[in-house]
């Protein structure tokens, strides 16, 4: 029996991943105004989380791969960014570069869902 | 292995069959069941009934002379129980990420309702359910026709089934063309498979044989169910992670603020909400952990059953029942943290 779409599985773990990430980096933060910035992210990550969910039986196809390789790319600058969170100015802009890679992807999965 | 020496302890098995699970018929019955059935409070009076029923089928088994008839009718049981624990578990999954996808639209600069997402989806609750219906079914056609009189009717029965798992095949086709779980098309695929097997089984004529016949499918679809659910909250893609980082991460993170920005006295009461809301996402946890478990008991109850391993059947379906047992623990449990 097919499984889970592998593409969607990477882009579902890379979200996960960040969220542990992010969830870890909360739990050390002192700054109240950082400690809000960071919750505010971990919701909008975890919004995409219920997404991908409802995608991992979707179907496959060469341009997700592209689109999931891109948020992996985001993923890694992403990882590097909220190690240097102090940094507001560069955590916020590596989210949002992130999330706008995500995004594209749910997109595209949902259109070939749509197609399928 | 499936048909009495006699009509005579046929019939008296019949009988003792359709005294114990006649209630299970009605307590399961959509025209019989009252509004309230339909509330958390309601679905756990009827798993309880469910449990119950199951608990005594059980130990009818550890006696029984006619073992095979009341293990089918057995599995039958757990079946339905099943289906009703997977409806519970799904619903009250959907009801948390509902309720975190309102907090989640309440910050966005506008109101959308793509900012309203929810799993499982309707269509994938549907899903379960038509799929579960078309089990239970399958379940209890395959109790009667263990009966030596089904002999000459086996033919209408085995077909009848056919068409039951083509029908749920045809709907879960029909789910998959408006969800975009995917999900659908592969347990229609494992429907349309089940039903081929029934039909080339349908020449040998035996209970046992059909559900040998359709065990490498029934399993397939059940390990489809679990791997929708997931063997772990941390690693595996499923809805048990799904909650764990979608649900529980961002409350638990929301009180990072509060923390940071109060007194001594009031952080005590956060660290109470904290240490409250770990023990409910744990308890959530469980609950869909039980249920993966009783999905699989259950698949190992019908290979047992295809095997004609009786005492296997019974470990199996005791898994289940002390799943459910342990599940109503568990909303017990919940209410009383979110009472507070």
């Amino acid at each position: 029996m097919p499984a889970q779409n592998p593409d969607i599985v990477a882009l579902y773990q890379s979200l996960c991943g960040q969220q542990d990430t992010l969830s870890a980096a909360i739990q050390t933060t002192t700054d109240p105004k950082l400690a809000g910035t960071i919750a505010t992210e971990i919701q909008e990550i975890a919004h995409r989380i219920v997404l991908v969910q409802n995608l991992l039986f979707g179907a496959e196809s060469p341009e997700l791969t592209a689109a999931v390789r891109g948020v992996n790319a985001a993923s890694e600058n992403l990882t590097m960014a909220i190690a240097r969170r102090q940094q507001v100015t560069g955590f916020l802009n590596s989210v949002s570069a992130y999330l706008t890679c995500v995004d594209s992807a749910i997109d595209l999965a949902k259109t070939l869902a749509a197609a399928a | 292995m499936d048909q009495t020496p006699n009509a005579a302890a046929d019939a008296r098995r019949r009988t003792r069959t359709d005294h114990c699970f006649g209630k299970i018929r009605l307590l399961t019955s959509a025209d019989t069941l009252p509004a309230e059935i339909l509330t958390r409070r309601g679905l756990r009076l009827r798993q309880a009934a469910l449990v119950g029923m199951l608990g005594l089928g059980l130990a009818l088994l550890s006696g029984c002379k006619t073992m095979d008839a009341t293990a089918v009718a057995n599995f039958a049981t757990a079946v339905t129980a099943v289906k009703s624990q997977a409806d519970d578990s799904l619903n009250a999954a959907a009801a948390l990420t509902r309720d975190d996808s309102i907090v989640y639209a309440a910050s966005q600069p506008t109101l959308a309702e793509t900012n309203f997402v929810v799993t499982p989806t309707g269509e994938v609750i549907a899903e379960w359910d038509g799929a579960f219906s078309a089990l239970e079914s399958y379940a209890q056609n395959l109790a009667t026709l263990l009966s030596p009189a089904a002999r000459q009717d086996f033919d209408a029965a085995a077909t009848n089934l056919f068409n039951q798992f083509n029908q749920a095949a045809s709907q879960l086709k029909l789910n998959g063309i408006n969800s975009q779980a995917g999900v659908s098309a592969l347990l229609a695929t494992a429907f349309t498979e089940t039903a081929g097997a029934i039909m080339q089984a349908k020449q040998q004529a035996t209970a046992v044989k059909l559900a040998s016949a359709t065990d490498t499918n029934i399993a397939a679809i059940c390990s489809l169910f679990a791997n929708e659910i997931g063997d772990d909250r941390r690693t595996v893609p499923g809805l048990r992670r799904t909650v764990y980082e979608a649900v529980w991460a961002p409350r638990l993170a929301s009180l990072t603020v509060p923390f940071l920005t109060t007194n001594s006295a009031a952080k005590v009461v956060i660290c109470q909400q904290y240490a409250d809301m770990l023990a409910r996402r744990d308890a959530e946890d469980q609950i869909l952990a039980g249920l993966r478990r009783s999905i699989l008991a259950l698949s190992d109850a019908h290979h047992a059953l295809a095997q004609g391993k009786p005492a296997s059947i019974q470990a199996d379906l005791a898994v289940v029942s002390a799943e459910i047992q342990h599940t109503q623990g568990l909303y017990s449990q919940i209410s009383n943290l979110t009472r507070k």
